[in-house]
């Protein structure tokens, strides 16, 4: 005979072997549990009536169990196919378990809820795609790191730029705009025909080389803040051994060549070599007066 | 009768054991040379592992060890005495490779690669000089760490690079908007730990995918005397692309910088590959003593690049995977691929 009430003191006061305690709940590992939870009302071994749903493959059945089918354990739980639709399935659930305790009831929908959330969420994530897990491999990583700082000194990366950048002056990829292979530059003139622009440019470079010799005379407020303490302590010491000097000397040079300060510059320039001739002038002139 | 039996005793020569100073002699005699080394018989061909009791084993395998170390004394010093002798360059790592029939010699030479190279999916930029546009994104919730990264990265490329936030899209939906806004490139940093670990590089209407590791990092305050770049197009070295895998990797590389280089602006952005790794670095240059010497002063930041797949097609396609770098790929100190 099925009498729930001792099957459950017995379970509950004894052993059982779906029940998990933690410190402030016991769970129930049962498969048919309908709430997940160890208790009277949703302990599957201790009602003789009780459904639960399931989830295979994306469906959703209702498992029912009766009193009437207790001796036969293999046709214990009837399977039934929820349909498809939500409202249906709710509907469904109903009809089934007309005149059933409302806790069953209740306790089955929410359930069924529950599951087809989970269901539409599995839908989304394959529709957009997992995020694919690479394990590091502590060994391998080692082995890169130390083969890559290798690499790295077998590669000599300044000279073989270098040397690179060498090659195709030879070769002639920058011939339209250096000039130092004359031959190889006069023969790009001689081939354009846009002579006027390269002309100027060469003779821009003539008169940069002049006037670089001039700003150097002249006293420059504006100059001695960028440059020129620095320039004159290194000149000092050694140029040569020290390559970053070299650099830092390099690109004031160069800085002077760009387009717009040698133009700031040179106008500046100009502007008070004017001014102190007119000075002079003025003096000399008072000068003459006074004597 | 007599003779002969004389005869019979003189024939056979009758063996001693003769002591070890005779056989030097007459080695020495015979004009060989001795190389003498503790007094025994030399070890040097002998497989120690044959002999099975552990204790002698060990013993024997001192013994020849020792025997190895003066024979290659001796050796050192023969060659120091002579001063004529050739000097060999020392072999490398990369003298040992294996050389593939993947393994491209001269370019010229190639008319297959050639052609297929011109049917290649980056035609439009090497044959038409169509300008890439750059989009730059990185993986979900991105540290401060990143945007640092991509504060230095993103003007290294063209003009026309954009960085758009992530926002929880998935690469696929990435891809599909930016093919409608037109653009050619879609590069994805991603990181690890707050440190920068991967470069997912695709070339946008049909591409081919490229999964790089991004390792060793340094932004471009902590280099020494950089300087600040300019707008103008850089120029580009592709170092030591050797084989159709590098060839490919090289011109993907390639790619995502404008087609015109402006040698006025005087800046080289090398990719140089050194046995799979292939190091970033972003120079300007000028020319000295007449064209005798360069001086380079490094912009821009350093970073290296491991391929780790190349694939046909984009990102969440089943493309055919050229390549992959698994994991007893490089086990071998000398496997290289590209």
């Amino acid at each position: 005979m099925q009498i729930d009430e001792v099957v459950w003191q017995v379970i509950n006061r004894g052993h059982c072997s779906f029940k998990i305690k933690t410190i402030s709940q016991n769970f129930c590992r049962n498969e048919y549990n309908v709430t997940g939870l160890c208790s009277k009302q949703s302990c599957p071994l201790a009602n003789s009536q009780y459904a639960t749903i399931k989830e295979e493959k994306g469906l959703c059945y209702l498992y029912v169990k009766t009193a009437e089918r207790a001796q036969k354990p293999k046709e214990l739980w009837e399977r039934i196919l929820l349909s498809k639709n939500y409202e249906q399935a709710l509907s469904q659930i109903d009809e089934q378990l007309k005149y059933w305790s409302n806790f069953m009831i209740h306790k089955n929908k929410q359930r069924l809820t529950k599951l087809r959330q989970m269901l539409i969420r599995i839908r989304k994530m394959r529709l957009k795609g997992f995020k694919e897990l690479i394990p590091i491999k502590k060994k391998a990583e080692r082995r890169d790191k130390i083969r890559e700082q290798k690499a790295l000194v077998a590669a000599n990366l300044e000279n073989a730029i270098e040397q690179e950048l060498m090659d195709r002056l030879k070769n002639g990829v920058y011939n339209e705009i250096m000039n130092y292979n004359s031959k190889a530059f006069e023969k790009v003139v001689g081939q354009n025909q846009v002579e006027d622009e390269e002309e100027r440019e060469q003779q821009e470079l003539e008169e940069e080389e002049e006037d670089y010799s001039d700003e150097e005379l002249i006293f420059d407020p504006n100059d001695l803040e960028e440059d020129d303490d620095d320039e004159e302590d290194q000149d000092e010491d050694n140029q040569e051994d020290d390559k970053r000097l070299f650099k830092k000397q390099t690109f004031n040079q160069l800085r002077r060549q760009d387009d717009e300060i040698k133009d700031i510059k040179k106008k500046k320039t100009r502007v008070q070599l004017q001014y102190e001739e007119e000075e002079e002038i003025e003096d000399r002139k008072k000068q003459q007066i006074t004597f | 009768m007599a003779k002969n039996k004389s005869k019979a005793v003189h024939a056979i020569k009758i063996k001693h054991n003769a002591p070890f100073s005779q056989k030097i002699k007459k080695k020495e005699q015979k004009g060989q040379k001795q190389r003498r080394v503790g007094g025994f018989k030399s070890l040097a061909k002998f497989d120690v592992s044959r002999i099975k009791n552990k204790e002698k084993r060990i013993q024997i395998l001192e013994r020849k060890q020792n025997e190895q170390k003066k024979t290659k004394k001796m050796e050192r010093k023969e060659k120091e005495a002579n001063p004529d002798r050739e000097k060999l360059d020392p072999l490398t790592i990369d003298d040992k490779r294996d050389i593939d029939e993947n393994f491209v010699f001269d370019e010229d030479d190639q008319e297959e690669l050639q052609n297929e190279e011109m049917i290649d999916e980056f035609q439009n930029y090497f044959q038409d000089g169509q300008d890439p546009k750059i989009i730059i994104t990185t993986s979900e919730r991105p540290s401060r760490q990143l945007f640092d990264f991509l504060k230095d990265v993103k003007d290294v490329f063209g003009p026309d690079t954009h960085y758009w936030p992530r926002k929880q899209f998935s690469i696929k939906e990435i891809q599909e908007y930016s093919i409608n806004k037109g653009y050619t490139e879609l590069l994805v940093f991603r990181e690890h730990r707050k440190e920068i670990s991967q470069l997912i590089y695709i070339h946008l209407p049909n591409g081919p995918t490229y999964k790089f590791k991004l390792t060793n990092y340094t932004p471009c305050d902590e280099i020494h005397h950089h300087g600040r770049f300019t707008d103008h197009n850089p120029e580009l070295i592709l170092n030591q692309f050797n084989t159709k895998v590098g060839r490919r990797v090289g011109r993907g590389l390639a790619a995502l910088f404008p087609s015109k280089p402006q040698f006025r602006g005087r800046r080289v952005v090398t990719f140089h590959n050194q046995r799979d790794f292939i190091f970033f670095r972003h120079h300007r240059y000028m020319f000295q003593e007449e064209g005798q010497k360069v001086a380079l002063q490094e912009l821009g930041p350093r970073f290296t690049l491991q391929l780790k797949q190349l694939k046909l097609g984009l990102f969440n396609d089943d493309g055919e995977i050229e390549f992959e770098a698994r994991d007893d790929y490089y086990v071998k100190r000398t496997a290289a691929f590209l």
